[in-house]
């Protein structure tokens, strides 16, 4: 049977094959500007989330509402607020408005114009979003701040978070693309949040997406782990001019008249279009709008966060001020409640519960917990000198988070490892949400570190959540916008493990998923070839001739992995990797000559992937011995001694070419010498199927040094 | 059942070197009045189950590429022999079943003859000696206590390694392989690994879990295709067990069969010295079962 967990080989210089990485928050990277941004607006950067006040208090938001109306007069005998299950005694409650971050995400996606024909005034579009922008500034104080974002092809960041009276007036913004309405909205969601600050995101949609790489449930689930307050506001009028200029303009004003003036982005992208709405006629000039599924999913992402998907009622239509106006000042009207927390570990994740039981019926809400990082969390500090809590291996989630959060990645491994079953992990994982509210990068890179303990679990029901768990975050990590490194390095992260099982069949699907994202990229090309190798059927490393390829099935699969192995052959990256390995994949098929031609074409004297020249090598001498050149063998084996001295598969290899040759008394001395090697040396052999799982400590140490 | 056998050798006649183990009795040490390039094959010869004993040279026939040869000495149960206990000890094979191999292979120390010896091979991903050929129980006592599970499994790199390891011509050599069967991580291909049974002379015994039923008609699997051949071309045997066999009677039974055969010197006459030689042994008594290697290397 498979070991629970194969040697890890990190070769002594491990290639760097993807760019340079941008250390950016997901939710920092909108495209800024457009046509009309700001000159001379710095980004605001959020500073890191503690909770912490100046002394060890902690201050939470709690909004009480009642009925939709907000709950006023509670004191702190009124709440019951429990940090990691020990009740705190509130010291304070303050019910002063809290400080409002609001993201107005505007829908400029389609047709902005009148007829298809007239032309696009982006001043016009600018005039319209200059006014929204202007009710919803008017009704915000000097301590809140305001951001706009354009929702289109892209979502593109108007204007920059900053107080309203600092917002200048859009002179141009452009207009008119695909819509992006859920990968924006995510974007939005992912915004980090300051300490004392509330987040408000306010979406004016037309209700359509063509686009985007995230989905309706995807945002909901989003939501769901995000302590921003979401409303969308449906402008369904705006939605049925647009559908009724289509109509006219694309398909005609009978079936006879058709005018073909399609609006290009609908004409071509129909096919795609998701909606939240339907349009259904009733009558002169009206339209029923029942929400489809999707619009069911962003009502429900919005309820979640204690927002609300508004659609028109009988005889009016909600505006984003109008939203604005009814709901947020009840909202505003939050406690602040502040504790000094006792019974718990300081540092660390602290889950939150609060709770009012003189009003069972209200809804609380509140942030469902806090972490707190070290003050000596320094990485390279801990390196040389470990606090004392670090030195011991995580032994519960909260000591795993609090570990991770301090950047003590020895420690979070050393635990993973000894862990029986992370199991539980996942479980608490999803049920506790983002323990740093501010920062998904660093949840979605803890989910690898699980994930990776979990497949190599020997539970198959652990196996199956870990897995699980990797599809959940491969879609959380997508970059609103488009692919960025940090995804990129988390999928790479992401296949090692994968690969690392040898079940391609579980590989597969993430492979396939990585290259939809990145479809150039040489690892993910590679690591395609090695899926479809690996499910060819093979016993250790045996290249029978019962295992020449019969039948046209198996002619097509090997000609399968021979044009992918090709894929990547073509490109310098992994060139020297994929020759190797379709050689030897040749090999195991019976067609030693053709193998023996693509190791002949390995130019890897000076390269640094020592695995791979070893292994260049061993194979070489496999594939003599399956051509008859017994000593051709024993010369191949013992140059792959020469680059990896001690390595038992070599060794073996060796002794049994020895006595293919004749030379009984080398051979028992080799067999002596196999028996004997002290320690548990390293053999790249044993890394050999389970691909790249050799990089995943490279891939990890990435995407963690990403995270910071 | 099972049927121990054989192993064969081109080989030199030990008294001739003056070879002594020096654990050896020179008493008791038998006698050998053989000549350089004799070869040496071991022969099995039960009927249902019970070794057929008494058998003298004239009762064999031997035939090697075809061709009869005359047998130059025949003996039986007189070698010491050395024993290799190959055990798989990869995640595959863990807690109860360990703790019982443990009891297996101490309980089998006290069965070797005076001059017989054991030696412990275990394996995971690595291939590890921990006792040499002895015949210290304690020391294979504690070398069992310490062995420890885990890791994947190189069955056929260890058979390899034991195979070729088992050198001593002056003691007859078995090879017990305890293994799941399941091989994760050998270099060694089948061809390979046949080629070194053919090359050696010791005699391979594969206790393992039996095959799993096969549909009406299905072909055996190359993995049992392979094991099979193995212990075909080394005259050994495959010794299936499940969870409740008894393995202190299993590896009893193995030595016991094993040290039943009767070992036959003959010098080829009549075929070329070099290449692969086909062996065919028969003998004259109904009922007779007879396993011996089917071939060896010359030259």
């Amino acid at each position: 049977m498979i070991g629970r967990r194969a040697l890890v080989l990190l070769p002594a210089a491990v290639a760097v094959w993807v760019a340079v990485s941008e250390a950016s928050y997901v939710g920092q990277t909108f495209r800024s500007g457009g046509l009309g941004k700001p000159e001379g607006l710095p980004y605001v950067r959020s500073a890191p989330q503690t909770f912490r006040a100046g002394t060890d208090a902690v201050t939470v938001d709690v909004a009480v509402r009642l009925a939709d109306k907000a709950v006023t007069g509670l004191t702190a005998d009124d709440f019951v607020l429990l940090d990691n299950g020990v009740r705190q005694r509130i010291d304070t409650v303050d019910s002063a408005p809290v400080p409002l971050d609001v993201t107005l995400v505007l829908d400029l996606s389609g047709d902005q114009r009148g007829l298809w024909v007239d032309p696009i005034d982006p001043a016009a579009v600018a005039t319209g979003v200059n006014e929204r922008v202007r009710q919803i500034a008017q009704m915000l104080r000097p301590e809140d701040r305001l951001r706009v974002v354009a929702s289109e092809t892209y979502g593109t960041e108007l204007i920059a978070l900053q107080p309203a009276s600092s917002i200048a007036p859009l002179r141009q913004v452009r207009s008119g693309g695909l819509a992006s309405l859920y990968d924006t909205v995510v974007g939005a969601l992912l915004q980090p949040v300051e300490p004392n600050r509330r987040h408000v995101v306010l979406v004016a949609t037309k209700g359509k997406d063509t686009v985007s790489a995230t989905s309706a449930p995807a945002v909901r689930f989003i939501a769901s782990r995000s302590d921003v307050l979401l409303h969308v506001v449906m402008l369904e009028t705006e939605a049925d001019n647009e559908e009724t200029r289509h109509r006219v303009q694309c398909m005609g004003i009978t079936k006879d008249v058709a005018l073909g003036l399609c609006w290009p982005t609908r004409r071509f992208w129909v096919p795609l279009m998701r909606a939240t709405m339907s349009t259904i006629p009733l009558g002169e000039g009206g339209f029923n709008h029942p929400l489809l599924p999707d619009g069911l999913a962003l009502a429900e992402a919005a309820t979640l966060t204690g927002g609300a998907l508004h659609q028109a009622a009988m005889f009016t239509e909600p505006t984003p001020a109008g939203v604005f106006r009814q709901a947020f000042d009840e909202f505003r009207q939050s406690y602040q409640l502040r504790y000094t927390p006792q019974g718990a570990r300081r540092e660390g994740w602290h889950a939150l519960t609060v709770t009012v039981p003189g009003a069972p019926n209200a809804t609380v809400r509140a942030r469902r917990g806090y972490a707190i990082t070290a003050p000596a969390a320094q990485p390279k500090r801990y390196a040389t000198s470990p606090a004392p809590d670090a030195s011991r291996a995580p032994a519960t989630f909260d000591e795993l988070i609090e570990a991770y959060s301090r950047d003590d990645y020895q420690a979070v491994t050393a635990a993973l490892r000894s862990w029986q079953d992370p199991s539980p992990l996942i479980r608490r994982l999803d049920a506790t949400g983002n323990p740093w509210p501010a920062a998904p990068r660093r949840e979605a890179a803890l989910a690898l570190e699980i994930a990776e303990s979990g497949l190599f679990s020997r539970r198959q029901a652990t196996q199956d959540e870990a897995r699980n768990l990797l599809l959940r975050f491969q879609r959380l990590i997508r970059h609103p916008l488009e692919p960025d490194a940090f995804e990129r390095y988390w999928l790479w992260a992401e296949l090692t493990i994968v690969q690392g099982k040898i079940r391609p069949g579980l590989a597969e699907p993430f492979v396939r998923h990585a290259l939809t994202r990145f479809p150039e990229e040489p690892r993910f090309l590679l690591a395609r070839a090695i899926v479809t190798d690996q499910m060819f059927p093979f016993m250790g490393a045996v290249p029978s001739s019962a295992q020449t390829l019969t039948g046209t099935a198996t002619q097509s699969h090997a000609a399968n992995v021979a044009q992918q192995y090709g894929a990547a052959i073509k490109l310098p990256e992994t060139a020297t990797e994929a020759r190797v390995r379709l050689a030897w994949f040749l090999h195991r098929v019976g067609r030693d000559d053709d193998a023996l031609a693509q190791l002949d074409e390995v130019q890897d004297e000076s390269s640094k992937d020592t695995v791979m020249r070893y292994l260049h090598q061993l194979f070489r001498g496999h594939i003599q011995m399956g051509l008859g050149r017994h000593d051709a063998a024993v010369q191949a084996f013992r140059t792959a001694l020469e680059r990896w001295p001690g390595a038992q598969s070599a060794q073996v290899a060796l002794m049994n070419a020895l006595v293919h040759t004749g030379r009984r008394e080398e051979a028992a001395a080799m067999a002596e010498r196999i028996q004997t090697a002290p320690g548990d040396g390293a053999d790249p052999w044993l890394a050999y199927w389970h691909g790249d799982y050799r990089f995943y400590l490279a891939a990890m140490s990435t995407v963690r040094e990403m995270i910071r | 059942m099972v049927a121990i056998a054989v192993a064969l050798g081109l080989m030199k006649d030990p008294r001739a070197t003056s070879a002594q183990s020096p654990l050896q009795d020179p008493a008791q040490r038998p006698t050998f009045r053989i000549a350089i390039d004799a070869v040496r094959v071991e022969v099995s010869v039960r009927n249902r189950d019970k070794s057929v004993t008494g058998l003298q040279a004239p009762d064999f026939e031997l035939l090697d590429n075809d061709v009869r040869q005359e047998i130059a000495d025949l003996t039986y149960g007189k070698m010491p022999i050395d024993i290799t206990i190959a055990l798989d000890v990869s995640y595959s094979v863990t807690g109860a079943m360990l703790g019982r191999l443990r009891r297996a292979v101490v309980e089998l120390m006290r069965d070797l003859g005076p001059e017989d010896r054991l030696k412990l091979v275990l394996f995971n991903n690595r291939i590890t000696r921990t006792v040499d050929f002895t015949r210290d129980v304690r020391a294979v006592e504690r070398a069992m206590s310490a062995a420890v599970a885990g890791g994947g499994t190189v069955v056929f790199d260890t058979i390899g390694v034991a195979l070729v390891s088992a050198l001593n011509p002056e003691h007859r050599q078995l090879v017990v392989c305890f293994t799941d069967g399941e091989d994760t991580n050998s270099t060694t291909g089948a061809e390979e690994l046949i080629g070194v049974a053919r090359r050696t002379r010791a005699t391979l015994a594969l206790v393992m879990p039996p095959s799993a039923p096969r549909p009406r008609g299905a072909s055996m699997s190359r993995r049992d295709e392979l094991y099979g051949t193995l212990v075909a071309e080394t005259g050994g045997s495959r010794i299936n067990i499940v969870p409740s066999s008894n393995l202190t009677d299993t590896f009893r039974r193995i030595l016991e069969d094993f040290r039943s055969a009767y070992v036959i010197h003959f010098r080829p006459q009549g075929v070329d010295r070099t290449g692969f030689h086909t062996l065919r042994v028969s003998v004259r008594r109904e009922g007779a079962n007879v396993l011996a290697r089917r071939g060896y290397f010359g030259g």
